[in-house]
């Protein structure tokens, strides 16, 4: 997100307990040996070596009056984004405070910044700065008890 | 060569191919090619296209003209959904092959003849040239990081050395001879390759019965030589192995 | 015996070339012959693709080259756990399931796979996943008990484990040799993950 020079814009950190949605391709849905899929991989959360920044999606930036229904919607803006979402797929669900904590927690104490920062194809985008890179005993952690709440895209209508 | 060794019933045999081709004296039409894979369409998962591509790059302190792409249609090739059942049709040859896991000579004999039929349909009658049977074997011997193996402790077809010479680190061997009966000869080769295994030597085991001419025009007979090529191949497997190669077989 | 037929005074007879073959041991068997020919160094130029794998073309030939890769071990592998194993990738690299970004997984990382699948010798398949990278990832879930192992090149494998030991909760990770595997994996017992399920070998 580029801003023209000089002209400041408020950060707007994700408040605690508000929630981020993550896409998670079928490859990186955790499945027994049926293909059942019963969570999230760690892998899920690795940032791209060309990312600065984890992508998701700011559930309460909808106005929805549940929280089942503002993940739904979120589901949704992802499905409108430039992201490709993929039948078979899904989406990880994890509250922010947690997701901060746990990394916080972690012996390298990672200061993670979740930060609403919209994107031409998704309002809702937020990034997750200060994300951890190769650590992967932390990303299992997440995947396996923070941000493991997982929605399938086929069940999502 | 007259002895036939029993063939002996392995529960994982070593076999990681086994392939009969018929080569043919001249070579096939495309369309009879195309016709014959169409034929068997419902009978395998994939049907791929074979072909080469020569690529030519002119040298030199010149102005580089663009490299020169030249594609040459081969043949066609079907394989089953695990890609175990092969068969391809080529100008030059048709190839029938069963990767493992080796199901016996009972499934993969009557592929060959139906997939044959197939093809005899479509391109009219042909004369072939050479007959082989070929099976490719692999003996996976687990090892400990100090053991070394001596080769002869698992099969009789290896390379020998004199006593001073440091155990080698790879080799292979191979030689072709007449088998004695039916005009046939067999070519054998043995060789170290890497293994799909930890803490394991492979030793490749490949035998090749072979018929250079002079093969039977009418098809019971071509069934006739083929099996008893099939005989002969077990006869010389067995020959090739030691009773401890074969418990690793069990 | 080792001796060698003379052909003096008859026509020697023509080069022997073995009857062709697809599978991945004969085409090892076949460069070794051809570099036995060929004792002195030969300019060999090979073929470049013209244009850019197209991703299903990528995914297509990863598969059959993961399934003729796992022939080559299939004699180690039960007939029916081979075939759900086979069902599992066709799954995994389904082009309309595949994250467009994602390189396909690497044969490197499924010859690694492979060889710790025989060496460890689970009862039960494991799930399977990918890295974007292109690394095959193997699960096993008892409850909250996981173990979660990615397939690098070259028999190297990355390990998590998340198990109760004694009602404590333990978690565990590391880069190993698929050959220290085991040893690795051993204070965590392996067995509630690996054991109750089709066998792997018969």
């Amino acid at each position: 997100m580029g801003l023209p020079d000089g002209l400041a814009m408020a950060i707007v950190y994700l408040p605690d307990d508000h929630h981020s949605v993550r896409y998670v391709p079928w490859a990186r849905l955790r499945k027994d040996e049926d293909d059942n899929v019963i969570g999230v991989l760690g892998a899920a959360f690795r940032l791209r070596d060309e990312e600065e920044y984890l992508s998701a999606t700011w559930a309460e930036f909808f106005v929805e009056s549940t929280h089942a229904d503002r993940v739904t919607a979120s589901i949704r803006a992802i499905r409108a984004s430039n992201i490709d979402v993929r039948p078979k797929s899904g989406f990880a669900v994890g509250c922010v405070s947690k997701i901060k904590q746990v990394c916080l927690d972690d012996p390298r104490r990672h200061r993670v910044r979740i930060i609403h920062e919209a994107e031409p194809d998704n309002a809702a985008h937020a990034a997750l700065r200060g994300w951890p890179r190769d650590n992967d005993d932390l990303l299992n952690l997440l995947a396996e008890e923070i941000w493991c709440d997982a929605i399938l895209n086929a069940a999502i209508p | 060569m007259t002895c036939f060794r029993v063939a002996m019933s392995y529960k994982r045999a070593p076999i990681t191919e086994a392939v009969v081709e018929f080569r043919f004296a001249e070579p096939q039409e495309q369309s009879a090619l195309e016709k014959a894979a169409a034929s068997l369409k419902d009978e395998y998962f994939y049907d791929e296209i074979e072909q080469i591509t020569q690529f030519q790059v002119e040298a030199g302190p010149a102005i580089q003209k663009p490299p020169k792409v030249e594609i040459y249609w081969q043949g066609r090739k079907l394989s089953s959904l695990d890609r175990a059942d092969v068969v391809i049709f080529r100008k030059t040859a048709f190839v029938c092959s069963r990767l493992a896991p080796y199901m016996g000579w009972e499934e993969f004999f009557p592929r060959i003849q139906r997939d044959w039929s197939a093809f005899r349909k479509a391109a009219g009658p042909i004369e072939i040239s050479r007959v082989g049977v070929r099976y490719v074997n692999r003996i996976d011997i687990p090892v400990t990081s100090t053991d070394r193996v001596n080769t002869e402790d698992y099969l009789t077809y290896v390379p020998r050395s004199p006593e001073t010479f440091a155990p080698m680190t790879q080799y292979v061997i191979q030689s072709s001879r007449p088998l004695g009966e039916d005009d046939l000869q067999f070519g054998l080769l043995s060789s170290t390759v890497p293994s799909p295994l930890i803490n394991t030597i492979s030793l490749a085991l490949d035998l090749d019965v072979f018929l250079d001419g002079s093969i039977p025009r009418r098809e019971d007979e071509l069934w006739s030589l083929l099996n008893r090529m099939r005989d002969h191949k077990n006869s010389i497997f067995e020959a090739c192995i030691t009773d401890r190669a074969r418990e690793l077989f069990q | 015996m080792t001796a060698v037929m003379p052909v003096i005074g008859r026509r020697s007879p023509p080069a022997y070339t073995p009857s062709s073959a697809v599978g991945p041991v004969s085409q090892i068997i076949n460069a070794q012959i051809e570099e036995l020919r060929r004792p002195s160094p030969t300019f060999s130029g090979k073929a470049k693709p013209i244009s850019e794998a197209a991703l299903e073309v990528e995914l297509f030939d990863a598969l059959l080259k993961f399934k003729v890769s796992t022939s080559q071990v299939a004699m180690h592998l039960d007939r029916g756990w081979r075939s759900r194993l086979f069902a599992q990738l066709d799954s995994l690299l389904d082009k309309e399931s595949w994250e467009p970004l994602d390189r396909p997984p690497r044969l490197e990382s499924f010859a690694t796979f492979l060889r710790m699948i025989i060496f460890l010798r689970p009862q039960r398949r494991p799930g399977l996943g990918a890295t974007s990278k292109g690394e095959l990832i193997a699960t096993w879930s008892v409850g909250a008990d996981r173990l979660t192992i990615e397939c690098l090149p070259q028999d190297l494998v990355r390990w998590t484990v998340s198990v109760t030991i004694n009602d404590d909760r333990e978690r565990a990770a590391g880069i190993t040799p698929v050959a220290r595997l085991k040893e690795v994996l051993r204070p965590y017992g392996p067995a509630r993950w690996f054991s109750d399920g089709d066998r792997i070998s018969a």
